[in-house]
């Protein structure tokens, strides 16, 4: 019987706009939806499966955010967590919080709730840095199973299948590990009004970087942030005729 | 001798509601005196009054908070209101007893909190550690005959209303939440059960001889707050002369408990697949009795 910890972040909503700032310091976040990243959905859920399968004893989320981070991780303690760790960060150290610094204070704290698995989304939906499970992995020199699609547990090993360049490997590692959550690993439950109501007083523990010993100093710079470049518009051929012509012309045939 | 549980105040009997039921009344209004007939207009204006608020919440979920019903001398608009968004169910464990629920195929089971018309309605479902309990009474009932019962946390008012089923002397379904004992008067009802005492009260600021006697104290699944698990327990310390069951999923308010030789495991049941389903994390439900 193992003990889970979820790593679970809150990023901007997956269905919103995203804006640059004038000053291309970043994108703006005042005013807008936030909710828990998609993979690490997939990641709780994934906890959540092996508590009903009596794999897992005690599910633990850790968010590292601003007071907000707390509703992340009552849709957590909502989906099925046990209890929650909120790793308070102030604004100023949020804009240069990364997986460096993630990965330490999960690390940290996998040892401190003596943690068997430790589970994150493959990578956040803001940053796309795919960087935490991996470190967090190095940090605690545990095994690593990253871009999980299919987890497995038999005799204290876990079988994971993972999604590659070009198909599917399989690999064993010995526990305790840290896995990382792939988009086909599972599909999230949602959080109904019956749980969201009894997950409402749930615990949900605070601390601070400082009191875990992981040092927030940026290691990056942030030198500017950019929209993408806007798309030409097309134009509409009246026939495939005047299309190959105007490939020719272009000389892509 | 030991004295009986004491009547309260504001404690009333389900099976006093049948007066307030505005469809038997308008159904039998020939022949009836004039004192009746003014009683009757009263109910149905009632009944229109209420109609009018219930109209405001056909649209599923959202209604603001001041909207939300003020409770005190509201209970028939609250009752048809809790009729109107709950559904009957014999899905659990303890399909026996029809219940009033939110269920799945309920357009409030998806709400959030802040959505719903209802302040917190704990009551509206019945929790796995409720099902495990209603379950153990219903198959035990040597336990609970002739005895005096104390369901604390009542919601839905399944255990109460067990209880009564298989012959309890006297049971007294206590809840914080009035729209719960409204809930647990319309189930009682709905199961034909006539004998059930309902207070509305906070019963842990009470001293327990201010009860009377009570044999058996119920608890269903009310560990889901350390906070209140606290003063749960420390209750339950000032009533050592009466048996305690508690249902119970797992719940981390009991954690403490369980590891402690306070606390015998009774009997555990497995939960029905859906129930499993809609409690993320739990596929068993244990009944424990507290020393």
């Amino acid at each position: 019987m193992a003990r889970v910890l979820v790593g679970v972040k809150r990023v901007i909503d997956y269905a919103v706009k995203i804006r640059v700032k004038p000053d291309k310091s970043g994108v703006v976040t005042d005013g807008v939806k936030h909710s828990m990243n998609p993979f690490d959905e997939i990641a709780v859920e994934e906890a959540v499966r092996m508590k009903e399968k009596k794999l897992a004893t005690e599910i633990i989320a850790v968010s590292c955010g601003p007071p907000q981070a707390q509703e992340t991780l009552r849709t957590a303690l909502a989906m099925g967590v046990d209890r929650g760790i909120h790793v308070e960060v102030g604004p100023a150290e949020l804009n240069t919080l990364q997986p460096i610094h993630v990965s330490k204070i999960l690390a940290k704290l996998a040892t401190e709730e003596k943690a068997d698995i430790v589970i994150v989304g493959k990578q956040a939906i803001d940053d796309d840095c795919n960087q935490t499970a991996q470190m967090t992995a190095a940090v605690l020199d545990w095994p690593q199973g990253t871009f999980a699609s299919k987890v497995e547990k038999t005799n204290g090993e876990l079988t994971i299948l993972r999604e590659i360049d070009g198909g599917l490997e399989t690999i064993k590692v010995k526990l305790p590990a840290v896995l990382s959550a792939d988009l086909r690993l599972n599909e999230p439950r949602y959080a109904t009004l019956p749980n969201i109501m009894k997950a409402k007083k749930k615990p949900i523990k605070k601390v601070t970087p400082k009191d875990l010993g992981v040092d927030l100093s940026p290691r990056i710079e942030i030198v500017s942030v950019e929209d993408p470049p806007t798309r030409q518009a097309g134009s509409i051929l009246p026939d495939v005729d005047t299309l190959v012509t105007k490939l020719k012309e272009g000389g892509h045939l | 001798m030991r004295e009986p549980l004491k009547s309260c105040p504001n404690q009333y009997r389900s099976h006093s509601l049948s007066g307030e039921c505005y469809l038997v009344p308008l159904v039998l209004i020939v022949g009836i005196s004039f004192v009746n007939i003014i009683q009757l207009l009263v109910q149905f204006l009632n009944f229109i009054h209420s109609a009018a608020s219930i109209a405001k919440y056909s649209g599923t979920c959202p209604a603001p908070a001041n909207m939300r019903l003020s409770v005190k001398h509201k209970r028939l608009p609250l009752r048809q209101l809790i009729s109107k968004l709950t559904n009957k169910s014999r899905d659990h464990l303890t399909p026996e007893l029809e219940m009033r629920l939110i269920t799945p195929d309920s357009p409030l089971w998806k709400c959030r909190p802040e959505e719903c018309p209802f302040v917190d309605p704990y009551w509206a479902f019945y929790w796995p550690g409720g099902q495990a309990l209603t379950r153990f009474i219903l198959d035990n009932s040597n336990i609970f005959q002739r005895k005096n019962i104390l369901d604390v946390g009542c919601g839905c008012g399944a255990s109460s209303i067990a209880a009564a089923i298989v012959g309890a002397k006297l049971v007294l379904a206590n809840d914080i939440d009035t729209t719960a004992c409204e809930a647990t008067a319309l189930n009682a009802r709905l199961n034909r059960t006539n004998t059930l005492h309902i207070l509305n009260d906070n019963i842990l600021n009470k001293k327990s001889t201010s009860l009377g006697h009570v044999d058996i104290v119920l608890i269903g699944d009310m560990f889901y707050d350390s906070e209140f698990s606290q003063m749960l327990l420390d209750w339950l310390r000032t009533i050592k002369k009466s048996r305690v069951f508690v249902g119970d999923p797992g719940r981390h308010g009991l954690d403490n408990l369980t590891r402690s030789q306070e606390i015998q495991l009774v009997s555990e049941y497995d939960l029905l697949d859906h129930t499993v389903l809609e409690n993320n994390g739990f596929k068993t439900s244990r009944v424990w009795e507290v020393f």
